[in-house]
């Protein structure tokens, strides 16, 4: 103990295994798949998140709504099914084409993996980030008024500008017009989609056990 | 006790207790030295035998799992049965099936994003008469042979070498890249399906890349 | 003027009077004054930061209307700024100071290169001052804790590389044969830091991983800063402050070899438990489990260890500034210790996963554990540097009852309220709005808990300032001040 290089040797064999067994190990088994072709779409999946919805992911990291919220939905432990925020498990392969992991580990709001599915209208979202009280009343989201630009109505109001309940609205005359970066936000949470099955991802039980006999039943 | 407590006064700065070197130097002879501190020695050696009862059971029970997301016998058996239940045949969507492969295969990199390829380079896809031909084969034996030599596309002369996709890619696949090019940017031509993919790959057989004059 | 003058006697002192007393110790300090005044003095102003920022983000959580026009104080930006400087702002400044002082009075010896030294610590403080630009501009990672942006990473790196090779150097040069165990721990801590730094870079920044991968890489960066790096200098400033301050040596000390390799080999592979059921496979998560559990052979050993020292000496924790923030620093870790141990298991964790219980246990930890205990060793440091007296001993005591205050209210508000959170989450199908309405009591806890560690804040700002500022007395002036310290008691019984 009297020796820096025993100290070193000791502490670079625990850290090399450490990284060896926890890191390498599992990039080994799950860090480095790729695309399967599912057998009820017949096209391989996950597909990848482009055009908007590829910038409203790079808003999305820029905003840290990280800080909140999560895209990974469990089966064996919480009520993320009975809730509806998923239909199975999230996996390993889900996350293969994200460029930065989204994957989160704190939930202040709700899970965001499948919001597309379950809030499918551009016009809720960007109302929400305009004023996340108008739609969720009562919530801790903070606004991203600085997402939109707020100005005089020149003759007809514009085709985009929001259309707010009264004690929401800026004032006479004038008009909310989402920014690029709002309508890409938006975009991107309505291609927050898991509409592909995946082999390795369990869903909960009852679904599990319907489609087995769904599938029993046709098979006759 | 109480006394000191109400009159004392922090000191505006502590005075060591002990000298360093005095530190350094009894510390080590106390790791020489025998041990006498036996409730440390105690309570350690009670923390190793709880640590490794503990890790013993928790690591029979979750470390060999079966499954990674089910932690019940009964769970990750109607998993598994879900999971081997029969399944319908696959609907391909070809379409789809291209437009992921498009990229993946590095067709973007020669041919371009908008299908208009490179001038004296790469040829288009876009309108160009090999692959919106009524003949759906001939973009098939492209895709599955490679093609060398020169070739007119769309009045244009171009000369160069495209790999064969046949031995790495399955039916299905080169059907999908073969749809997807003949309904993408404004094209509209047929749909290709993977047994017209396979009939194709049995006329001709295992060979080298076309020319176009055989095409 | 004066005031120049004073900084000028502060940082220059020209003591008269008995020229031999603690001779090579005022030579050793005097060799490490300005990298350690400024490693203090960054410290302390990032701390003052990070309150600001948590106290922000704090009363986001409760009133999201508060300050949310404003696109750089956006809460998603507020608490990424609000951790990291934390951790690498008053911690990394605080916990190094500890380790230059540490170093150098156990190594004996004048310390060298104090210019590379105070070049490489202004050199950190840029690269966070860049980083937490970098997310205010809106170009954060969505690492936890490595949301510095991709060009702060290399000037954090060599900046950490120059302290590191500064602290190596400081070692080889000891006068004594045998080594204590705080320098074990400190060294141990710059080689942990340095691997595990350029591991989490390398993998999420410039080769990245598949997604999943990447979380997992987090966690397990996440961990490893505090238990590879911020603990073990809390622990070698533990080692070493005990006998100073107690005068006797660390009961069952012929157990800290044990205690040290234990706690490098179980933390290294702890952080990962959290990852419970997610889209990594589940050896993982239980290999973490297994590696929490075992902590608790080190911890028993430390704990005894630590405590023991204290209560066989449990007057003079109240009559000396520095004890009595060691001795919440211990409390503080027996607590953080049985949270992560017992928090860990799948029974608890499965409650807890995703709320607030892990950010509470987190803060306890670095405000609590590490936090005291590096500004314990700062009050403890800075007369010695300066040779004067801490300035007023009620901003001491103000610092102590308040910051105090905010770690019982902050651990209350997070650790209780993130339990009801996450059963009302993951026990039941309450929404959303719901539970965010339950934890508003939570909030304000922690609101009114972070208000408190401000003030606490800027109170040690305070007495920096005012050591730094005032006259020297008389008695400051003279080398008497400082009494030779005596023979460290023991006797083998």
């Amino acid at each position: 103990m009297n020796r820096g290089p025993f100290i070193f040797l000791g502490v670079f064999l625990i850290v090399a295994t450490s990284w060896t067994f926890v890191l390498f190990k599992t990039h080994q088994e799950v860090g480095q798949l790729t695309t399967v072709l599912d057998q009820d779409l017949g096209k391989y999946v996950p597909g990848k998140t482009t055009g908007a919805a590829a910038h409203g992911m790079e808003v999305y990291q820029e905003l840290g709504c990280i800080a909140c919220h999560t895209q990974q939905v469990r089966v064996a432990s919480g009520m993320d099914i009975a809730r509806g925020w998923g239909e199975r498990q999230s996996v390993a392969r889900d996350y293969i084409n994200d460029e930065r992991s989204l994957i989160g580990n704190v939930r202040i709001g709700p899970d965001l993996s499948n919001v597309g599915a379950r809030r499918g209208e551009m016009n809720w979202h960007l109302l929400h980030f305009y004023n996340p009280q108008i739609n969720s009343k009562g919530t801790n989201m903070p606004a991203y008024p600085f997402l939109y630009e707020v100005r005089e109505v020149v003759g007809e109001a514009s085709a985009n500008a929001l259309i707010l309940p009264e004690e929401f609205s800026p004032g006479e005359g004038l008009e909310v017009i989402p920014k690029r970066k709002a309508e890409s936000l938006a975009s991107y949470m309505l291609s927050l989609k898991v509409d592909y099955d995946l082999k390795e991802a369990p869903k909960s039980n009852e679904i599990m056990a319907e489609e087995l006999a769904v599938a029993l039943e046709n098979a006759q | 006790m109480s006394d000191e407590f109400q009159n004392r006064d922090l000191p505006g700065i502590d005075q060591s207790l002990a000298s360093d070197e005095s530190i350094v130097k009894t510390h080590a002879r106390i790791r020489r030295e025998p041990s006498t501190a036996y409730p440390v020695l105690f309570f350690t050696c009670s923390a190793v035998i709880a640590v490794v009862i503990f890790s013993w059971f928790y690591a029979r029970r979750y470390l060999g799992e079966e499954n990674s997301y089910l932690h019940e016998r009964a769970d990750i058996a109607l998993y598994n049965e879900w999971q081997d239940r029969p399944r319908g045949p696959i609907v391909y969507d070809y379409y789809a099936i291209g437009e992921s492969l498009y990229t993946k295969m590095a067709c973007v990199g020669c041919h371009q994003a908008d299908g208009n390829g490179l001038p004296g380079q790469f040829p288009p896809l876009v309108g160009s008469e090999y692959v919106v031909t009524e003949d759906h084969t001939m973009p098939t034996k492209i895709l599955l042979a490679g093609l060398v030599g020169p070739i007119t596309v769309k009045g244009n002369e171009y000369n160069g070498n495209m790999a064969a996709y046949g031995p790495g890619l399955k039916d299905h696949e080169i059907a999908g890249l073969v749809t997807y090019i003949r309904k993408n940017w404004g094209n509209e031509a047929s749909e290709v399906n993977a047994d017209q993919v396979a009939a194709v790959r049995a006329e001709i057989g295992d060979r080298g890349p076309y020319t176009a004059e055989e095409l | 003027m004066n005031l120049i003058g004073n900084i000028c006697s502060s940082l220059f002192p020209d003591l008269s009077g008995d020229s031999k007393n603690r001779e090579a110790v005022r030579g050793i300090d005097a060799s490490i004054r300005f990298p350690l005044l400024a490693l203090i003095k960054s410290g302390f102003v990032w701390l003052i930061v990070a309150t600001v920022f948590g106290l922000i983000g704090s009363i986001k959580l409760h009133s999201p209307g508060f300050l949310a026009d404003w696109s750089v104080l956006t809460y998603g930006k507020v608490a990424p700024i609000f951790w990291n400087t934390l951790v690498y702002g008053w911690l990394f400044n605080a916990g190094l100071a500890c380790a230059v002082f540490l170093l150098s009075r156990l190594g004996g010896n004048h310390a060298g290169l104090g210019v590379f030294l105070t070049i490489s610590v202004t050199l950190w403080n840029t690269g966070v001052m860049a980083g937490i630009i970098g997310i205010m501009w809106g170009e954060q990672l969505p690492f936890e804790w490595l949301e510095f942006p991709a060009f702060a990473a290399p000037v954090l790196f060599i900046a950490f590389l120059g302290i590191g090779t500064w602290s190596l150097l400081t070692f080889r040069a000891r006068i004594h044969r045998s080594s204590y165990a705080s320098q074990w721990w400190i060294l141990a801590s710059i080689f942990s830091f340095s691997w595990i730094y350029t591991a989490a870079q390398v993998m999420l920044v410039c080769m990245p991983a598949q997604g999943a991968i990447q979380t997992l890489v987090n966690s397990w960066y996440v961990q490893n800063v505090f238990g590879l790096f911020i603990a073990p200098l809390a622990f070698a400033t533990l080692y070493y402050l005990l006998p100073k301050t107690l005068g006797t040596a660390v009961v069952g000390y012929k157990y800290s070899g044990w205690a040290f390799w234990s706690w490098f080999l179980f933390a290294s592979f702890s952080g990962i438990a959290d990852l419970a059921n997610g889209p990594v496979p589940a050896w993982v998560s239980s290999l973490g489990v297994i590696a929490t559990f075992g902590l608790l052979i080190p911890t028993t050993t430390m704990s005894i260890q630590f405590l023991s020292s204290l209560f066989s000496r449990f007057s003079v924790i109240w009559d000396s500034a520095t004890a009595r923030y060691l001795f919440v620093g211990c409390i503080s870790f027996q607590l953080v210790m049985y949270h992560e141990i017992f928090g860990a298991l799948r029974g608890s964790l499965e409650t807890t996963q995703f709320s607030l219980y892990d950010s509470g246990v987190t803060q306890l930890a670095l405000f609590g554990f590490a936090g005291m205990t590096f500004t314990g060793a700062i009050y403890f440091i800075l007369p010695r540097l300066l040779n004067k007296e801490l300035p007023s001993t009620s901003l001491i005591d103000l610092q102590f009852w308040s910051h105090l205050m905010g770690l019982i209210l902050v651990s209350i508000g997070l650790i209780s309220g993130g339990t009801q959170q996450g059963e009302l989450m993951n026990e039941s199908t309450a929404e959303a709005l719901v539970v965010v309405k339950t934890m508003q009591s939570s909030f304000y806890l922690t609101t009114i808990g972070m208000v408190f560690f401000l003030i606490g804040a800027l109170a040690s700002g305070a007495t920096y300032i005012g050591i730094m500022l005032s006259s020297r007395t008389p008695e400051e002036s003279e080398t008497s001040l400082i009494k030779e310290a005596p023979e460290l008691e023991y006797s083998a019984s």
